[in-house]
């Protein structure tokens, strides 16, 4: 999006109009700053990702009273630009005394509380880092500007909570150029500093944020072989004269690639494999070249085979149990590339830049716009466990009924119930969780946590381990108590990641949720919902195979109700249910 | 100077998020109902963009209509 | 003049500097090319010393006077004595005195003594004239075309101008004649004329330079020649507005806009103005300049003249008005004419653009309002300012 020009974004940004359907995706952008341009870069941006944006700009210069009337914004956007803090004071900023100095200093940091606390319960937050870089500076010692923004920035890391992100405007000062990012005329006559490019590229920065709110980050992937992981054609050169040396001139750069794709296996990204070669000559490779750094033991799956590629693509995604709008494929053919773009254009296609020695830092954009790296426990284990997945579909061939197949995996489920340890799992599972997802409602992390504390309603999380492995936490469900009626419970929210679909486990699950309601209130009545979407529709006779029975089916949302007293529990023998973590 | 027509049409059509062909020679603040102070800001921005010119401040808000701005145009070409 | 109009002891003057280009035409025109009059050798050797001008040339001017002024149309010149008293040389200045000196009711003969004099206030031509004044029906101007009592009558100074024939044409389309004045362009006034024409009214060109009050006092002879009444005069003469820096300004620059704008004026005005006050009915529209309210550098001496326009327009207003004669501006923003061509089409483009609207003035937006001005539905307005300018400014 950097490279197109500003009324190009705006002309497809307008087709583009009213095609994505659903509940808009809301953004507030609050400034100290007139920054109306960004409203149609923005929305360009969400609307070529299949998100409906409706963004709506604060007041200008009026963060504080703006941020206290943001109760309905999905993403609060905050720039509170250093230029118009030093407009705001008189004197040379370098002339401040130290009374002077320090009084900005706690007018600001009180500033930057108050913002803090009225955004405390948005869904999400982002917030530039202050930047000195606008001012000319002193190449050899550090100015007092220097000096307060480093503080302001450190007082706003300290105070930040859990739903903020801040976003470092100094990187993309520094990769296009303060003279290419800030418009000092178009500031003087407007207050708008920032220029076009500036905007672009923040738009760019802001977007993997956003695709991990709205579920819209990638799971996989998928790799070519040659030409792409090495330089070469393994068929034709054989394994003496492909190349991925990092000391060789050519190959070093596919050695880099290699690297990169065994950094994202070990942050949980399933990396695989789709190429049309013999299945011998690239297993050869990835098992024995002298070179090879992308080892078998990262790769979660490999199509290699003669067949095309999208029909292998579309198998993969398939096997993985996941949506083909999660998978990131990078080829070098344009032919290849320009094919799953036509028939597959969910999956997200990047060919190999021409200009070889721009290949890695292309592939580490790429992945940082649709993947997040805020680590957790369970991403780390995930390549191992998508390679037990495999593992799990081979051995179903051998077992005669499913049952029988089910109860050889000894499958065990621990159940927690508001257990804070697990909030970011869960809020994670709640964004990624397409398939198996009852109402598909995306939590970020400060909204789970509040629901833990919150006494009408409950956060149940479910983790799942079998003979091969452990999957770790994969279901959660949240049950609202009624506001109106005490006795009346909802459930709100019911998922389960697609790793363990097919196991029955949802209804072990359902099963143990119901006793817990039980006892808790006998009498009870619970609600609950089926949201239709693109990719749930697999659940949508979920509550009727559960007993529930059907209200009223408004606008394709099937509303249900059940007497607590009339379920029958499907007690499944050969999955082990235990109690661990959490307020019980 | 190759014409510069096709493309201040084009930009206004992007900008003002009207139809290409509803740009005319007549065209003007008054014809163009989204045309505010925020688009005229957008507005600046794309032509200067596209043309890789800088409009000077005092020509920045004589840009009222499509004959104004070709003329400005032209002139910041130069 | 009428008959009974005319008084004993009424005068009439004319003043003639003789040239050696009179001489030539004379020459050329009798065919008297007797040596004392034309050959300066020949008349060293005489007593004259100098060539003597025709006698008859200098009192042909008798006939000037007797035929457009005293008694003007009407008039049947049937005598003339006349004495030669002194030799008239080239360059000299003469003054043609005819005095009304008896009067023959019965016959409707009027007697003058017609003198003349030179620069020196001697005598040179004395006589005595004798002539019948008869009824008006008799058309006397051979070129134009009498305009009856009752039609009313415009004269558009500066008709060929871009207002000026705007105005010349609505006013024709109102129902008035028009007298088209022209300095320069006749070629324009024959076509304006015709143009007038034919909308089925009369037109008459009248030319005259109007910073030479003698060419004025002609003009308006020459109109009321042609239309008993003038009824409304629109004065739209103009000039290319100079630019000057204040700096380089000098005092004759502000003379020379005074003397188009203000003494021009004054001098129409008086000329017609006993025409006017004899109907007890009068329209004055002159043409004021947005600039006046909303000043242009380097216009200064324009501005000023044109300020004192507005000025003089509200003065002979309030004095003329218990005598029937309205007095009122029009004053039009930039209009696109030949006057303002050289000013830059940006400059053009923008006015347009920041006027509400939206576009310049045009000649016929001025003469719109001129028309009403003119016409029987603004005769309670006097000293007023009609300004035409799409909203530009509002005051």
């Amino acid at each position: 999006m950097e490279t197109l020009k500003y009324s190009e974004i705006l002309q497809q940004n307008q087709l583009l109009k009213g095609i994505q359907k659903g509940a808009p995706y809301k953004i507030s952008v609050l400034s100290n700053v007139t920054i109306n341009s960004i409203k149609e870069i923005v929305e360009y941006s969400l609307r070529t990702n299949h998100i409906n944006p409706s963004i709506t700009l604060g007041n200008y210069d009026n963060i504080i009273q703006d941020s206290a009337k943001q109760t309905d914004a999905d993403l609060v956007i905050v720039f509170f630009d250093m230029l118009n803090i030093v407009d705001s004071v008189a004197a040379f900023f370098e002339n401040l005394n130290d009374e002077q100095y320090s009084n900005l200093k706690d007018k600001v940091c009180s500033e930057i509380d108050m913002i803090l606390e009225n955004l405390k319960h948005c869904p999400s937050v982002v917030f530039n880092t202050f930047s000195s870089a606008y001012f000319i500076s002193n190449y050899s010692h550090k100015s007092k500007i220097e000096t307060f923004v480093s503080e302001l920035n450190r007082h706003l890391d300290e105070r930040k909570s859990i739903n903020v992100s801040l976003l470092n405007i100094d990187k993309i000062f520094s990769k296009i150029g303060i003279k290419q990012a800030i418009d000092y005329r178009m500031y003087n006559s407007s207050k708008a500093p920032y220029t076009l490019s500036f905007l672009k590229n923040y738009t760019a920065a802001v977007e993997p944020i956003i695709f991990r709110n709205t579920g819209r980050l990638k799971k996989a992937v998928i790799f070519d072989c040659d030409n792409t992981l090495w330089k070469g054609i393994i068929g034709e050169d054989g394994m003496d004269k492909i190349d991925m040396s990092g000391s060789s001139h050519a190959g070093h750069f596919y050695n880099k690639v290699q690297q990169i794709a065994v950094y994202l296996s070990r942050q949980g990204v399933i990396v695989g494999i789709c190429s049309k070669n013999n299945e011998q000559d690239v297993n050869d490779v990835l098992l024995g070249h002298p070179d090879i750094i992308l080892k078998d033991e990262y790769i979660s799956i490999k199509k290699i085979n003669w067949n095309d590629k999208a029909a292998n693509l579309t198998a993969i995604a398939s096997e993985l149990n996941i949506g083909l709008d999660s998978i990131v494929f990078i080829d070098d053919s344009a032919f290849e590339i320009n094919l799953i773009k036509e028939q597959l254009p969910e999956i997200v296609s990047l060919q190999v830049p021409s200009a070889i020695y721009e290949y890695p830092d292309f592939l580490l954009e790429n992945i940082y716009r649709h993947f997040n790296f805020t680590l957790n426990s369970e991403d780390a284990k995930k390549t191992e466990i998508y390679k037990q997945q495999s593992e799990r579909e081979s051995d179903k061939k051998n077992h005669k009924s499913i049952d029988e197949y089910l109860s050889s995996l000894s499958i065990s489920l621990t159940v927690s119930k508001d257990d804070l340890a697990q909030v970011s799992r869960i809020a994670q599972l709640t964004q990624k969780t397409n398939q198996f997802n009852l109402t598909t409602k995306r939590y970020t992390e400060n909204q789970i946590l509040n629901m833990m504390n919150s006494s009408t309603e409950h956060v149940f999380a479910v983790s799942v381990k079998d003979k091969f492995g452990d999957n770790g936490l994969t279901a959660v469900c949240i049950i609202k108590t009624d506001l109106q009626n005490k006795n009346v419970y909802c459930i709100d929210t019911f998922l389960m990641s697609c790793r363990i679909i097919g196991r029955n486990i949802e209804f072990v699950f359902m099963d143990y949720i119901m006793s817990w309601l039980n006892v808790k209130s006998p009498a009870a009545i619970v609600t609950a919902e089926y949201m239709p979407t693109n990719k749930n529709e697999q659940v949508q006779n979920f509550y009727i195979s559960n007993g529930f029975t059907l209200m009223n089916e408004k606008e394709g949302t099937k509303a249900y109700s059940l007497e607590l007293s009339k379920y029958q529990p499907k007690n499944i023998t050969y999955i082990r249910t235990s109690f661990q973590g959490g307020k019980n | 100077m190759e014409n510069s027509k096709s493309q201040i049409i084009k930009v206004m059509s992007a900008v003002f998020e009207v139809p290409i062909e509803s740009i005319t020679e007549t065209s003007s603040v008054d014809s163009i109902e989204s045309w505010d102070s925020v688009k005229h800001l957008n507005l600046i921005l794309a032509l200067e963009e596209e043309f890789n010119i800088s409009i000077p401040d005092e020509e920045v808000g004589n840009l009222m209509n499509y004959k104004l701005i070709e003329m400005i145009v032209n002139e910041c070409r130069k | 003049m009428k008959y009974n109009d005319i008084k004993i002891g009424d005068k009439e003057k004319l003043t003639h500097i003789i040239t050696i280009n009179d001489i030539e035409k004379f020459v050329e025109l009798t065919g008297d090319d007797n040596k004392l009059h034309v050959d300066e050798k020949f008349a060293s050797k005489t007593n004259f010393k100098k060539p003597v001008v025709h006698g008859m040339l200098g009192a042909s001017f008798i006939s000037t006077i007797i035929g457009t002024k005293l008694p003007g149309d009407g008039a049947l010149w049937f005598s003339q004595s006349l004495d030669f008293l002194l030799p008239v040389r080239i360059g000299d200045k003469l003054t043609v005195v005819a005095e009304v000196i008896k009067k023959n009711d019965k016959e409707q003969i009027i007697e003058l003594k017609t003198d003349i004099f030179n620069q020196n206030k001697q005598i040179v031509t004395r006589g005595f004239a004798k002539v019948k004044v008869v009824e008006f029906d008799t058309p006397v101007a051979a070129t134009a075309e009498k305009i009856k009592a009752k039609e009313r009558t415009a004269l558009v100074i500066g008709g060929t101008g871009g207002i000026g024939r705007a105005a010349c044409m609505q006013l024709a389309a109102d129902g008035f004649n028009i007298i088209i004045h022209y300095h320069k362009n006749k070629k324009l006034a024959d076509e304006i004329k015709a143009d007038v024409e034919k909308l089925k009214r009369k037109a008459v060109i009248v030319k005259a330079d109007i910073l030479n009050d003698l060419e004025i006092k002609e003009m308006i002879s020459k109109s009321l020649r042609a239309s008993e009444y003038i009824n409304v005069v629109v004065n739209c003469a103009a000039a290319v507005i100079p630019n000057i820096k204040f700096m380089d300004l000098e005092w004759s620059d502000f003379q020379k806009q005074l003397d188009l704008n203000i003494k021009a004026a004054f001098t129409i005005v008086k000329e017609i103005l006993p025409v006017m006050i004899k109907n007890g009915y009068g329209k004055i529209i002159n043409l004021g300049s947005f600039s006046v309210d909303k000043p242009n550098t380097e216009w200064a001496s324009y501005i000023t003249a044109k300020s004192a326009l507005a000025g003089f327009t509200k003065a002979m207003a309030i004095e003329l008005a218990p005598k029937g004669i309205r007095v009122n501006l029009v004053t039009p923003s930039l209009i696109s004419t030949e006057l303002t061509a050289d000013i830059p089409e940006k400059i053009k483009l923008l006015t347009a653009a920041q006027t509400p609207l939206r576009r310049l003035a045009s000649a016929s937006d001025a003469a719109g309002a001129i028309s009403f001005l003119a016409s029987e539905k603004s005769d309670f307005i006097t000293g007023e300012n009609i300004r035409v300018n799409g909203g530009l400014i509002m005051i």
